[in-house]
């Protein structure tokens, strides 16, 4: 009885000291202190949509860019590139043949990367989508004259069934595997770690990379992109004119860009 | 004296009747704002005078003018900015305001005039307490873009504060821009930044356009 007397004092002590503490630290929530949640925790969703219920929902986390210097000197020589000599190219190109021809060479190629997008649904566990990308390819190399044409453009599936817009990168990415740091290659543009692995091997299952000598399986390909290219002039310009950082603009787009194929 | 008495009872009463009017568009909800605002870009886009010389710099004048009833440049700007808001005097932020603005102007506008024809599906809205996304889709000659856009209620009003566009949000691209001038440089060499980068759009702008 006497215990439980002296027990409640202690705890009645206990709280008394104990209460100032805890007003002090609500005290310590300075003005800056709300101020700086403004930025960071009243974001209700993400970008997608999503309700953002955990800090770990954020996709804010900085991307890792520890080879910042070997990445700024390539993407200046691929930005002068672009500019100077593939832009002009395709630009040429695109005025002396019409969108028609180019859309089909466009289809073409896209058929022929019929491995690479099977290989990502099956990694995935897409087998809806890689069925599809099957009778796609099928039907658009025999009926669709080699790939010429692309017979599936614009239909609806049966059931709703995902895009099968995959490759090894993003199927990394769908196991979880992180980014890793920001890499930029010559020639090929902004990559990161993850997506150089995939990028590997996709080059394995790209039809055009076994054409002999080398240097025609680097004319198609580049072909393949100066073509792929006229369909979307302007969006990189749009990307890098309104920056006024167009490193870390180019940055933050592959990335955001890349999460979002990543949860398609 | 008496006169002047009666004009101001007058324009008082005018004024309450235009305030009347004004909750009308207060009932609007984040998707018929947007809604309404892309209705109204659009008019003036297919406005045939809009592709003579001179429509084209007036029509950045127009959507101009017409951007203050859509977008809280205020509440963008310091969310592009991030923290380094909070150390800014009220001078740095009013010219931070102003001439990020005028970026955005002279880069968007002059892209939102290559308009053709796409039509806007909308999937979504969310709204919680003051803050509201909606969720769209522009649908373009060969390929679908996902654009969503955050809004902020204000005096019964939305107000878009954030364009994500394939999943890149406007206001977090240029906050990553803005910490890599910011990580080696001052608030003021930032504005210098945007503004040089202003003065040399705005000298490009008078060449003729390539395409």
């Amino acid at each position: 009885m006497r215990s439980e007397f002296w027990y409640a004092v202690l705890v009645t002590v206990l709280l008394l000291f104990a209460l100032p503490a805890m007003a002090g630290q609500d005290g310590d929530t300075t003005v800056e202190g709300v101020q700086i949640a403004q930025f960071d925790d009243d974001e209700i969703w993400d970008d997608s949509g999503q309700i953002i219920t955990e800090k770990l929902d954020r996709e804010d986390a900085q991307v890792s860019d520890p080879l910042k210097g070997w990445n700024y000197f390539w993407f200046t020589f691929n930005d002068a590139m672009y500019r100077g000599v593939l832009e002009p190219v395709a630009q040429g190109y695109a005025f002396i043949i019409p969108e028609r021809p180019r859309g089909w060479v466009r289809n073409f190629f896209t058929n022929l990367m019929y491995p690479v997008r099977f290989v990502g649904c099956v990694m995935q566990g897409k087998f809806d989508s890689a069925g599809m990308e099957t009778s796609k390819f099928i039907i658009n190399s025999t009926i669709g004259l080699g790939g010429l044409a692309d017979l599936t453009e614009g239909r609806k599936t049966v059931r709703p069934i995902a895009t099968g817009e995959e490759d090894m990168g993003q199927s990394f990415g769908r196991w979880g595997i992180g980014n890793g740091p920001y890499l930029v290659w010559p020639f090929l543009g902004p990559s990161t770690l993850r997506d150089s692995v995939g990028s590997v091997g996709d080059y394995f299952l790209t039809p055009t990379s076994y054409l002999n000598p080398w240097y025609w399986s680097v004319a198609a390909k580049s072909y393949d992109r100066i073509n792929r290219l006229t369909f979307e002039f302007g969006r990189y310009e749009s990307l890098t004119d309104s920056s006024v950082d167009p490193y870390a603009a180019v940055r933050d787009a592959y990335i955001k860009l890349r999460a979002k194929k990543v949860r398609e | 004296m008496k006169k002047a008495y009666y004009s101001g009872i007058a324009a008082l009463l005018l004024c309450c009747f235009l305030a009347a009017a004004v909750p009308a568009a207060a009932d609007m909800s984040p998707t018929e704002t947007i809604q309404e605002a892309v209705d109204r870009i659009i008019v003036v886009l297919k406005d045939p005078k809009v592709n003579t010389k001179d429509g084209k710099s007036n029509v950045i004048h127009v959507l101009s003018d017409m951007a203050d009833d859509y977008f809280a440049f205020d509440e963008l700007t310091m969310r592009s900015v991030g923290k380094p808001w909070l150390a800014m005097s009220e001078e740095q932020r009013a010219e931070f305001i102003k001439s990020f603005r005028r970026l955005l102007e002279l880069t968007y506008l002059q892209k939102i005039r290559q308009y053709d024809d796409e039509k806007v599906e909308y999937k979504r809205e969310l709204v919680k307490g003051d803050k509201a996304m909606v969720l769209t889709n522009v649908l373009a000659k060969d390929s679908v873009y996902s654009v969503n856009y955050k809004l902020i209620k204000r005096e019964g009003r939305w107000y878009v504060y954030d364009i994500i566009g394939e999943n890149i949000s406007l206001v977090k691209n240029y906050r990553q821009q803005f910490n890599e001038i910011l990580h080696d440089g001052s608030v003021q060499d930032l504005i210098e930044k945007i503004k040089e980068k202003v003065a040399k759009l705005e000298a490009s702008k008078d060449e003729p356009e390539q395409q």
